[in-house]
């Protein structure tokens, strides 16, 4: 009975309610494509995409699309050509915490790069200067609008007097000169090189996501991962605001004296308020579950309809679990909505510190922003189970804290709360 | 269990601040009136019977169970703060039943409840309307009814007629007093009015120290009233 009036005074907060509208413009904005995929499976003329898990590939196309290969021969030239690109800017673009950040470096440090170049080359700086001036004359051409525009991409070519190992070792050096979070970054030089992807690859993919993922799993997955945005940046408001409200109404007295026990209280909130984040997401998923189940249905394949629940439950509940814990804990220690801050930040650098996919470590939230790619996921399974469990066990002993300091507090055992607000009172009388 | 508070000794420091030093005395069943001036020491009191405050030093025990049991004593105590509120956007049954479940009653106890105690203080006819609707007296009338929906042993009232006016003062002493049949019921004021129409036991707090505890009555004496013996015990003090 107290859960459901919990979920109900949870219904009437205004800010869930834009919880809501952030979820549902996130879905529309984010989430729509599914609907072309399911019309171009469905046409036998559409343009074949490698990245529409429904489109069988048809045989004998030239090309069946383009994945990140480290392949040396490519790599080391493309990398360099772009080093050399930026130089000349006299600017270079890196993400050291998942931000934008253009690097300006003085003499002393451009001047160790161009002795890293040369020692990678064999060829001087200015030798490699001009090489690149004369690519960029010969592809220069003029487009349609009079504009100029490089007819293919730039690549000079070079003849690399050190071994790969040794190259990826230089290119370390260079991002560190950078700051990190360079394109030049070891784990990062495979974005310069690309290969294509074959029709049995491609049409290893379309068996895939036929029978392992059975039409829904991967849509469940991307869904997932954009869903997963909304809750690691937005979701802490929702407990935060949640318990923010007995001080507001000012009956705390009024909750501490009655009979009901910490522990009952705090977990009946605590699961209402995850109940309550999750069930926009799970109502929202029923959309591309029916529009997929009906395609599957007329293309006599197997569906998975229990994919958007297993996905929802499996990546999403743990994320709002610790995020419900984080806003709990900060909120019911501070009595403020400290919590929000806290949760807000954690999420932000979670999300973009990592990759869009294949990096779990201890982020926060599963990223996977495609349809396709279930090996990766296959591959990393067992970190990101351990990435789950971590944050439900974090989670659930969080709350227990949560508690504890709750039952103080009734207690008057704790008021950080009540001493922040004199401390505070005081600074505001001495200004 | 016999329906009897008894404070020994009792000390609350805040820091260096001693709010209450070597509180004693004995509540028995009925009106007890608490009266002081402000900052006497009395919502501290009030607070720490109600479990909502850790006492420094001493011994309490309501109806025999030490407040350190504060699990046991939340379900024989029934508390009305000083600035009672509730969720604003509730209706006052939707406020009554949430302290109800709050409480641990069962849905049908709550139901038989909630309307016998709606009409008890007369809000029986607002029973829809949204708290933040009511007057201030409508809101204290509220809060007595949610302080004995659990059905107290005892019940501990903290200022309850502040801000309210003449008529209503009345109305809400004569609902205390009705409600004082079988049980203790605590009222903390600065108001000696409400004490002189109501408790036949009272105690004086003055500085966190018990200026007086006895019977309403010996307190008077051959004053005229208990105004003047409190103003008199007063400048005594000053």
């Amino acid at each position: 009975m107290l859960l459901l009036k919990e979920c109900k005074q949870i219904l009437r907060s205004i800010i869930y309610f834009v919880f809501i509208g952030i979820v549902i413009a996130f879905y529309v904005t984010q989430f729509e494509g599914y609907q072309d995929d399911i019309r171009a499976a469905q046409n036998p003329n559409a343009v074949y995409d490698f990245r529409n898990p429904l489109q069988k590939p048809p045989e004998g196309l030239e090309s069946y699309g383009v994945k990140s290969a480290e392949i040396p021969e490519q790599v080391v030239p493309n990398a360099i050509t772009a080093l050399l690109q930026e130089m000349q800017g006299g600017k270079f673009v890196t993400y050291p915490v998942g931000f934008y950040k253009t690097v300006r470096l003085n003499d002393k440090e451009l001047s160790k790069i161009q002795d890293i170049l040369e020692e990678i080359t064999g060829l001087s700086y200015s030798d490699l200067v001009q090489k690149l001036m004369q690519e960029e004359q010969q592809k220069l051409t003029m487009s349609q609008d009079g504009g100029w525009i490089m007819s293919e991409p730039i690549q000079i070519e070079i003849t690399s007097q050190v071994s790969y190992e040794q190259f990826c070792e230089k290119m370390g050096q260079v991002d560190k000169i950078l700051g990190g979070g360079s394109d030049y970054a070891p784990a990062n030089l495979k974005g310069f090189g690309s290969e294509s992807i074959t029709y049995e690859e491609a049409l290893k993919q379309f068996e895939s996501a036929k029978n392992q993922d059975n039409v829904t799993g991967g849509y469940a997955r991307l869904f997932c991962d954009y869903m997963g945005i909304v809750l690691a940046l937005f979701s802490v408001f929702i407990p935060v605001s949640n318990l923010m409200r007995d001080r507001k109404a000012d009956m705390l007295e009024v909750i501490y004296s009655r009979k009901i026990s910490s522990t009952r209280f705090i977990c009946t909130r605590y699961i209402a308020n995850t109940i309550m984040i999750l069930l926009p997401m799970l109502l929202l998923s029923f959309i591309p579950l029916v529009s997929l189940s009906v395609y599957g249905a007329e293309a006599h394949l197997s569906v998975d309809y229990l994919a958007f629940v297993k996905y929802i439950f499996a990546w999403l509940l743990p994320t709002v679990m610790i995020t419900v814990s984080v806003g709990f804990l900060f909120t019911i220690l501070t009595d403020t909505p400290l919590g929000i801050l806290v949760g807000f930040i954690w999420g932000f650098l979670s999300l973009f510190t990592g990759k869009l996919s294949g990096d779990y470590g201890f982020r926060v939230l599963i990223r996977h922003n495609s349809t396709i790619g279930r090996d990766i996921i296959d591959t990393a399974m067992n970190e990101i189970i351990f990435n789950r469990v971590f944050y439900v066990v974090i989670a659930i002993f969080i709350l227990l804290i949560s508690v504890w300091i709750y039952e103080k507090k009734r207690r008057g055992c704790i008021d950080i709360g009540g001493n922040l607000r004199k401390i505070l009172g005081r600074i505001k009388g001495t200004n | 269990m016999n329906t009897e508070i008894v404070i020994e000794n009792l000390c609350k420091n805040f820091g260096t601040k001693k709010a209450l030093n070597q509180v004693s005395f004995k509540i028995e069943e009925g009106m007890f009136g608490l009266l002081g001036r402000n900052g006497a020491g009395k919502t501290t009191l009030m607070r720490i019977l109600a479990t909502l405050l850790h006492k420094s030093a001493g011994n309490i025990t309501i109806c025999g169970i030490p407040v350190e049991q504060s699990k046991e004593i939340r379900k024989i105590v029934g508390y009305l703060p000083q600035d009672f509120s509730v969720y604003p956007n509730m209706s006052v049954y939707e406020a009554m039943d949430y302290l109800g479940v709050l409480s641990n009653l069962s849905k049908s106890v709550r139901k038989e409840r909630i309307f016998k105690l709606l009409k008890l203080v007369n809000l029986d006819d607002c029973h829809k309307v949204k708290v933040k609707a009511l007057s201030g007296g409508m809101r204290r009338r509220l809060g007595i009814a949610q302080a004995i929906l659990h059905e107290p042993k005892v019940l501990i009232v903290d200022e309850p007629t502040a801000g309210l006016d003449p008529e209503e003062r009345v109305r809400f002493r004569n609902l205390l007093c009705e409600i004082a049949q079988n049980r203790i019921v605590l009222l903390s004021t600065h108001i000696v009015e409400d004490i002189e129409k109501t408790c036949k036991q009272i105690a004086v707090l003055n500085h966190g120290e018990i200026l007086y505890f006895g019977t309403l009555q010996d307190f008077v004496g051959d004053q005229e009233g208990l105004e003047e013996a409190y103003m008199k015990r007063m400048e005594g003090q000053s």
